[in-house]
């Protein structure tokens, strides 16, 4: 531990020192002269090897450093990487892309067709390989010469071209000369960045690649610093010892007012929601959900706890991600309706549970308790719950939460498929079985029309807000700090992406 | 604290000492009792009601909300009050706990010698060598959070102090002669461990009680603190401090008020037993 502290402590004076000497040398002379910036992670990597590590804080430096087949852009459309064009066939089952033949990895090599294969076939492959399990609507791939790879599916699947988002391409003679071990530690990739260094506990620094075939590195060197805790986050971000830093909420204010740094708020991919589960007595009565949706101030809310940057909403995905409807509203808050639909329904003062996990959302803590105590007002007997993150996600997962449980979700395709799959299923992890919506999200994956697809959404979105299958809460919005003398675009998807 | 005798004027620092710790626990202790006592009868007293639109307000800025309010707009003054009440009773709790056991445990041990002084000294050592805070972190951990429960815990994980202390001065005890006399006069063991023994050990064992019980009110705090003591919307000191944290630069008055609370609590129990123990050479 003391190690990679002083280790830390040394490479930040010298990165501030080169900051410093930098700016002493020309005075007034800013961002073409900073060639290096520290951005901090939440958490630090497993791994740097994509096809066995898709969490969210490997995928900040996967962005980075590979390229995948297709990007999402800021407005959450899918864009063109590694592929130029990709087309499918009438049944959605049969997609072709045609790769760019102009990229090459950090050795020199050029991107084929057989990279693309390699790294599809090694994701499915091996079932320890959590890649794979973006692939299972996969049957087969084929390489059509070198620039051309053709991917049958088992169903229609309508966002395939937002799925290859997620899969990082890795070069397969690199891959098979170094080994999936060495591999993990440092990649080589055809993304604008390559892995100089990785300090286990500590940094990860990532220079430029001058030779690659997009918009090139925004700066010379990238460090991604591993800070978990974000009071840390938004003291060092202040002091200059980072660049780029994530804040919690509830050190926007002071950060804000300090002016040290540029605070960037961008709307992100996440919602919160209050999910029921609706076997228990009372949450099976559709009248007690409705109360309990209306009686959420979700202005007040987001207005006192989350800086007013959210925005209150009614539906399972936020603004950025394919199937948002812009028409469906977000509730209104009702106290007194609240409480008549609570007494008409007869509720008896039965306790209802209300679990959250105690980590992983800003202000969850106390979002619970102001939930509850929202609840607690229209006479609802609600009692916090507080679970230990993974001991949440394994009840969520297992279908086992009690009563009202707050969750959240970010799908990093930006596409309400797999939200409302996992959501809305009968027996996935929602509550609510109901044909209706199933037979709905079975019509939606097979359409390849886009606005017919997100009509079909649309109306899954329309039958949760009637029944009440959930009561959304929020579109989060992540909030930075940025150092002024950094030129940083935020994304809705919270990856940090210098290019 | 006043072994070093030997230092010239010492004597007579000491002596003047001793009223003014007793001066400065009673002031503690008496603002602590007024926060215990009074609060609940304010007119504004509610622990737990919230107010999202008055979150966050400053200190003695509003008659109804004397020390301000936190993040959810709940009143601080009440919640500290109703906090150290919590730990209050958690430590009284938890100590009168490890004193019975460690009481028994003692006596027992002591009167008997032998094998089954052997073994419970055994076991004592064994509890000895296990840190006591990781122990509680795990226990809490695996069996869930409350009031109820931490008492126990606390109680049984922090008794062997008083089991060491009560088994040596009963080894000492029973050689004496009254106690010979009482064993020639064909008294039980039962009745010369109540009316004898239990007697004697009795205050040295109390001051330690009162040392113990400021070290009980640390590690309920640190364990609030850190999310697996007193589980919300029940106000605590440590958890008051733990959510205040995030709002160190723009409220610190929310992590202030319970840490100086803390202190009183702490400081008052500890300066008492100092000025209330045995001095120097006692009994």
């Amino acid at each position: 531990m003391s190690r990679a502290f002083t280790l830390t402590r040394r490479l930040l004076l010298a990165v501030s020192m080169a900051t410093l000497t930098a700016s002493l040398a020309i005075p007034g002379a800013l961002a073409q002269d900073k060639t290096s910036v520290v951005a901090a992670l939440v958490a630090e990597p497993l791994s740097l090897n994509p096809i066995y590590d898709t969490g969210l804080p490997a995928l900040n430096v996967f962005y980075n450093v590979f390229d995948q087949l297709t990007t999402i852009d800021a407005t959450g459309k899918v864009i063109p990487r590694l592929a130029t064009e990709w087309s499918h066939s009438e049944d959605l089952k049969t997609w072709t892309f045609v790769l760019r033949e102009n990229a090459t990895f950090h050795d020199g090599t050029p991107v084929t067709a057989a990279d693309v294969l390699f790294t599809y076939e090694t994701a499915r492959g091996d079932p320890k390989a959590r890649l794979g399990n973006y692939l299972v609507t996969v049957d087969t791939i084929t390489a059509n010469g070198d620039y051309e790879v053709v991917f049958t599916l088992k169903i229609p699947y309508a966002p395939f071209d937002r799925q290859a988002t997620l899969i990082p391409i890795v070069s397969k003679a690199a891959y098979e000369a170094m080994g999936a071990e060495a591999y993990a530690k440092k990649p080589i990739a055809s993304g604008p960045y390559s892995v100089e260094n990785w300090v286990n506990g500590d940094t990860i620094t990532l220079k430029r690649y001058d030779a690659y075939w997009g918009n090139p590195g925004a700066y010379e060197t990238l460090v991604f610093q591993p800070v978990p805790d974000e009071t840390t986050r938004a003291n060092s971000v202040q002091s200059g010892d980072l660049d780029v830093a994530l804040l919690g909420p509830s050190s926007v204010p002071a950060v804000r007012s300090s002016g040290a740094v540029n605070v960037v708020d961008q709307q992100s991919n996440r919602i919160l929601y209050v999910g029921f589960n609706s076997s228990q007595t009372w949450l099976a009565n559709p009248a007690i959900r409705e109360a309990i949706n209306l009686a959420i101030d979700r202005e007040t809310l987001g207005a006192r706890l989350l800086n007013g940057a959210v925005e209150p909403t009614s539906q399972l995905v936020a603004k950025v991600s394919f199937g948002f409807d812009p028409a469906i509203t977000a509730p209104t808050f009702d106290v007194e309706k609240a409480k008549s639909l609570v007494s008409e329904a007869g509720y008896d003062g039965s306790p209802i549970p209300l679990t959250y996990a105690t980590t992983g959302l800003p202000q969850i803590d106390q979002i619970a308790q102001a939930v509850a105590f929202f609840l607690q007002e229209i006479g609802l007997n609600v009692e916090l719950d507080p679970l230990e993150a993974s001991t949440y996600s394994a009840t969520w997962f297992g279908g086992e939460l009690k009563g009202i449980y707050i969750g959240a979700f970010a799908p990093s395709v930006m596409d309400a498929d797999l939200p409302f799959n996992m959501l809305l299923r009968s027996g996935r992890q929602g509550y609510n079985d109901d044909p209706e919506v199933d037979a709905l999200l079975d019509k939606q994956i097979g359409q390849a029309d886009l606005a017919a697809r997100a009509a079909t959404l649309s109306e899954i979105s329309m039958i949760v807000k009637d029944k009440v299958y959930y009561a959304p809460l929020f579109i989060d919005t992540y909030t930075y700090a940025v150092a002024k003398d950094v030129a940083w675009t935020p994304r809705p998807d919270g990856m940090i992406v210098f290019n | 604290m006043s072994t070093d005798l030997s230092v010239p004027g010492a004597v007579h620092r000491s002596r003047g000492a001793a009223p003014l710790s007793l001066m400065v626990a009673v002031a503690m202790l008496a603002t602590v009792l007024l926060l215990i006592v009074v609060v609940p009868f304010l007119p504004g007293f509610d622990p737990l009601k919230q107010n999202l639109m008055l979150a966050l307000e400053p200190p003695f800025a509003r008659p109804a909300h004397l020390l301000g309010t936190d993040a959810l707009g709940r009143d601080i003054l009440s919640r500290i009050s109703v906090g150290v009440r919590v730990s209050v009773l958690v430590a009284i709790g938890a100590v009168a706990l490890s004193l019975a056991v460690g009481l028994m445990v003692g006596l027992v041990a002591g009167w008997l010698r032998g094998r089954i002084d052997t073994l419970l000294m055994a076991i004592g050592n064994i509890q000895l060598a296990i840190p006591v805070i990781l122990l509680l972190i795990v226990l809490v951990a695996s069996l869930g959070s409350s009031p109820i429960l931490l008492v126990v815990l606390l109680g049984l994980t922090n008794w062997v102090g008083y089991a060491r202390i009560v088994r040596s001065q009963v080894v000492s005890l029973r050689e004496r002669e009254f106690i010979a006399a009482a064993t020639t006069a064909g008294a039980s063991g039962w009745w010369i461990m109540r009316k004898h023994l239990l007697p004697n050990v009795l205050p040295s064992v109390l001051v330690l009680a009162a040392f113990d019980l400021g070290l009980i009110i640390t590690i309920e705090s640190s364990l609030s603190f850190i999310g697996l003591g007193i589980q919300p919307p029940t106000p605590s000191l440590g958890l008051m401090i733990s959510e205040g944290q995030r709002y160190l630069q723009t409220n610190p008055s929310l992590t202030l008020f319970p840490a100086i609370a803390i202190i009183f609590l702490i400081g008052g129990v500890q300066f008492a037993s100092q000025s209330l123990g045995p001095r120097p050479g006692g009994r």
